[in-house]
């Protein structure tokens, strides 16, 4: 036996190719030397982060309580459902069918969640959220049947009183993109306040999130789970508002749109607050479904409106208060300054109406506030400059936001010769300032102005700056938010005074057009106001309520005042009527309320 | 007579540590799985079979077997559309028979009908060198069973024929048919640049194909699948160091970040837990091992005997290469198997099988 002498032609061509396996070989040596022992360190870092892992503890959203510490909104568990993929025994695509068909939810829906699901085995893989307690029940029986599926407990928001406390408490919801890039701290599927107190105070309600680190072992499974940095848990909210007056103002609006804010005129706080029509905050707490939430989009009056702080009103009556104290101020006037009212007043070339078509007669400042008359304002407006009664508008808090602790709050409007010429390019007529001076025309002003401008009457001058929020923070440590109070500057405290006089007369003499809210032994002062809404062209459509929002508001007692108020009924006719019989259930409950608390 | 004694002892000695040192791995990569934690037996069992191949193979005389290529191949072909037809479908690619006893993937033996039958067609270029014509119908016979594999889709296996291709072009061809090769290496590259740039014109590519490229070209742009696992296999290869964590020790390996970590990232399991001393032994053990190839390739008794060789070699470098490459990211992220180490009964048997080739070759090298 002998080799072969040649085997191949082609021996050199086999040499090369050994010489590049071998050269293929070293390229791969050099390759892992570089990995194993230059990079080393780097690459163990990079091992350590993915087999230690921090996991956030979500800090429970702190409490809300009403003023007499009565829990308004609370957390309430909730359960997801969800899939651990280290305990699954069998592949999702035999086991989706079945949780499907188990869950009554379409398979589709399970697949593009698991489909956003982490590479690690050890992240559960969310499923579904806020499941029945019956049906977490029913998962758990079955998860022997199921080996991964698994019930993660959460919280979700419960207002108690559902619709009661709406727009004062606003609802929560999923941060929003904008949210999420504003606040790093935020992960996308958080809770978030969205409207009302929950949006203006969620920095408070907001706790601060802890920390757990996780080892992960074999497969992914925990194995250490240290609390590395617990969670410390929002601050709780106690609110000014008070559960039984919010409870019978509701009542007393009844289906009928409007606004109620009642206030406590040294301090500024809210005692009740309410805009109707209203909804159900819990709608939100769930995934509100699409329908629900167009059929409330539809729904008439616009639910979502918060009334008292975002609708603005042509005040009416109310604002003669403002007339007459611009006069008084600027000297156009005293208090025995006297016009006669014939039930009209030819101006110019046009012809006002008084309501009263017989006409007051001899009145004075007071006797006009009393009966509402508007022969008596248009001469005074007659005999003040627009700007000079803009200005006292102005200073008296029209026109600009009362700075309440909500978000979203109107400004209204305190229209001026400039402010016409400038956004609708138009001359101001004297006509213009009659109108103002009775609260019509361009002037707008938000239910939450109108009741901090009669505390500033209550007070003779003090501005309070209206808010919700009485103290915030935890058991037994709340911190208590200062009241800020303005001083109005340049109105005389005898002016107010004065004023005041007459709107006691208002709800105390048997002629007064606020008279049916009268409290004995409280001394209400008020003022009822009937806006038009429609310029009228017919003594027919004068008749008609639709056309006209009721106003009334007050202060009561008329010394040592305690709680301003406005009653707005939208379509409501005259305030004297509609809207005053309510201010006198509001105070006689606010009454007793004070007599429990302090007998004396 | 007993040709026992003409094997290549070094080699067969060679083989047999690989094939142990991959079943320590593999103990240790599925030890913590409980569903996977025996794979090992059924490797050692397959282990066993495939020694019993290589010995028979390397006992039967190579003409006789290259004599009968046509009929491996078309039984191969058959094969491979039948596994289109009633194949199972594992991992998104139709590319197993079920068989009682094991899943046998055609395309692994389809390599030993390759060898042979490609070794046949060139044998008769013995002092000259082939042409333009065997370029193209040698292009043709490897592009069929190519083509049905990368319908399965199998794009791993489906490279691992490209040597087929390569070897005897290299080899024997002329220079025009080296040119061409040189154009479809361009071309080649030419797809990858299309691939990025332009993907809706790959249009014969599917989707996770051409993220793999992507993902290979650029790893830190994707980081959810394919560049995960390459990340995945870089840090456990990374935390092995000089000397490793020791058998059973690795973290990425025991807690499962690896994924395929019994199968295509094996490698990747030895790195982590023997460091780099364990990959440099298994390397010097792979360029032992076709050291010797290529010796038997040239002490071959005619140019059949040392083609045959040379396309075992190519295929099983290309696959040992390729796949180290791919842990390390020097390589697109493809199903392929490293010979010997991973785990797998078709791929561990047809590898055996084609090193019993070799021996064959060794074996009947002289002139009766």
């Amino acid at each position: 036996m002998k080799l072969s002498p040649t085997p191949l032609a082609f021996r050199k061509r086999i040499l090369w190719l050994r010489a590049l396996a071998f050269i293929g070989f070293a390229v791969l040596m050099v390759g892992y030397a570089r990995i194993q022992i230059q990079d080393q360190e780097r690459y163990t870092a990079l091992g350590e982060k993915y087999r230690v892992k921090k996991r956030r503890i979500k800090a429970t959203r702190g409490l809300i309580y009403d003023r007499e510490m009565r829990l308004i909104t609370q957390n309430m568990p909730s359960y997801n459902l969800t899939l651990m993929r280290d305990e699954m025994e069998e592949p999702w695509r035999t086991l989706k069918p079945k949780i499907a068909q188990f869950l009554d939810v379409s398979e589709e829906r399970l697949d593009a969640r698991y489909q956003k699901r982490s590479h690690l085995l050890s992240q559960p893989v969310p499923l579904k959220e806020d499941i029945s307690f019956q049906d977490s029940l029913r998962i758990l029986r079955g998860q022997r049947r199921f080996p991964g599926l698994s019930i993660e407990t959460a919280e979700k928001r419960y207002y108690a009183y559902g619709d009661l406390f709406t727009h004062a408490l606003g609802y929560v919801g999923e941060a929003s993109q904008e949210a999420l890039q504003r606040n790093k701290r935020l992960r996308p599927g958080d809770i978030v306040g969205k409207t009302g107190v929950e949006l203006h105070y969620d920095h408070l309600l907001t706790g601060k999130d802890g920390e757990r680190t996780i080892k992960i072992d074999r497969r992914g499974v925990y194995r250490a789970n240290l609390v590395t940095e617990p969670p410390s848990p929002g601050k709780d909210l106690v609110l000014t508002l008070d559960l039984d007056l919010q409870e019978l103002a509701r009542r007393e609006l009844g289906p009928r749109n409007g606004s109620i804010v009642m206030m406590d005129v040294r301090t500024g706080e809210i005692l009740a607050y309410v805009s109707t029509p209203t909804y159900n905050l819990n709608l939100f707490t769930g995934s509100i479904s699409q329908e629900e939430w167009q059929a409330l989009l539809r729904s008439s009056g616009n639910p979502f409106l918060s009334r008292p702080i975002q609708g603005v009103y042509a005040p009416g009556s109310v604002f003669k208060l403002v007339t007459g104290l611009a006069a008084l101020r600027h000297g156009k006037a005293n208090f025995e300054t006297r016009y006669f009212c014939t039930g009209e007043m030819p101006y110019l070339n046009h012809v006002f109406h008084c309501h009263n078509e017989y006409g007051h007669g001899w009145v004075n400042m007071e006797q006009a506030i009393k009966t509402s008359c508007n022969v008596y304002f248009w001469n005074l407006a007659h005999e003040l400059e627009a700007n000079e009664l803009a200005s006292v508008a102005s200073e008296l808090g029209f026109g600009q936001k009362t700075g309440v602790d909500l978000t979203g709050e109107k400004q209204g409007r305190v229209p001026t010769p400039e402010w016409k010429k400038r956004r609708l390019n138009q001359y101001w007529y004297p006509g213009d300032t009659l109108n103002l001076s009775i609260g019509q025309g361009d002037l707008l002003a938000t239910p939450i102005q109108v009741v901090t401008f009669m505390a500033t009457m209550a007070t003779e001058g003090r501005l309070p700056q209206p808010r919700l929020l009485l103290k915030s923070g935890h058991k037994d440590a709340y911190q208590h938010p200062k009241p800020e109070i303005r001083r109005v500057e340049g109105i005389a405290k005898e002016h107010f005074s004065r004023l005041k006089k007459a709107m006691w007369r208002v709800v105390n003499e048997a002629d007064g057009t606020g008279h049916e809210a009268l409290v004995p032994g409280f001394d209400v002062c008020g003022k009822t106001g009937t806006a038009q809404l429609i310029t009228f062209t017919s003594e027919e459509q004068h008749k008609v309520d639709a056309n006209k929002n009721a106003w009334f508001a007050g202060f009561a007692p008329r010394n040592k005042a305690e709680v301003a108020f406005i009653v707005l009924v939208e379509q409501g006719g005259a305030g004297g009527s509609s809207a005053a019989p309510i201010v006198k259930k509001l105070l006689e409950a606010y009454q007793s309320k004070r007599q429990k608390v302090d007998p004396s | 007579m007993n040709r026992f004694q003409f094997l290549d002892k070094t080699s067969a000695l060679i083989t047999l540590l690989l094939c142990g040192a991959g079943l320590i791995f593999i103990r240790s990569a599925t030890q913590a799985a409980q569903t996977g934690s025996l794979l090992w037996v059924k490797q050692c069992v397959w282990i066993i079979l495939g020694l019993a191949a290589y010995f028979i193979l390397s006992q039967v005389d190579y003409r006789k077997l290259v004599s009968h290529a046509h009929f491996f191949y078309i039984a191969g072909v058959v094969a491979l559309i039948l596994v289109l037809i009633i194949g199972d479908r594992i991992n998104g690619a139709r590319s197993w028979f079920r068989l009682p006893f094991m899943s046998a993937q055609p395309s692994e033996f389809m390599k030993i009908a390759m060898v042979l039958v490609v070794a046949k067609y060139f044998s008769k270029f013995r002092e000259r060198q082939s042409s333009l014509k065997e370029f193209i119908v040698s292009g043709m016979m490897i592009a069929a069973p190519m083509v049905l594999i990368m319908l399965q889709p199998d794009l791993g296996t489906a490279l691992t024929f490209l040597p087929f291709f390569l070897i005897p072009n290299f080899l024997i061809g002329n220079k025009e048919s080296i040119w061409v090769t040189v154009a479809g290496l361009a071309l080649a590259g030419l797809l990858v640049v299309g691939v990025i740039f332009k993907p809706n014109y790959v249009f014969f590519l599917k989707d996770y194909q051409k993220e793999r490229i992507v993902s290979f070209i650029y790893p830190d742009r994707d980081t959810s699948n394919s560049g995960w696992q390459v990340h995945q296999s870089k840090i456990a290869i990374g935390q092995g160091g000089l000397l490793g964590m020791g058998l059973g020790a690795g973290q990425q390996t025991s807690m499962g970040f690896l994924p395929a970590q019994h199968n295509d990232f094996i490698l990747a399991v030895a790195a982590e837990e023997t460091g780099f001393l364990g990959v440099t032994i298994v390397f010097l053990l792979f360029t032992a091992l076709f050291s010797r190839a290529f010796t038997a390739s040239l002490e071959a008794g005619d140019a059949t005997g040392s083609l045959l060789v040379n396309l075992v070699i190519g295929t099983l470098l290309m696959q040992t290469l390729f796949n180290a490459a791919m842990l390390i990211g020097l390589a697109p992220t493809t199903g392929i198997p490293l010979p010997l180490l991973s785990y797998g009964g078709s791929s561990m048997l047809a590898t055996m099988g084609l090193l019993g080739l070799i021996q064959s070759v060794r074996v009947h090298r002289f002139l009766s």
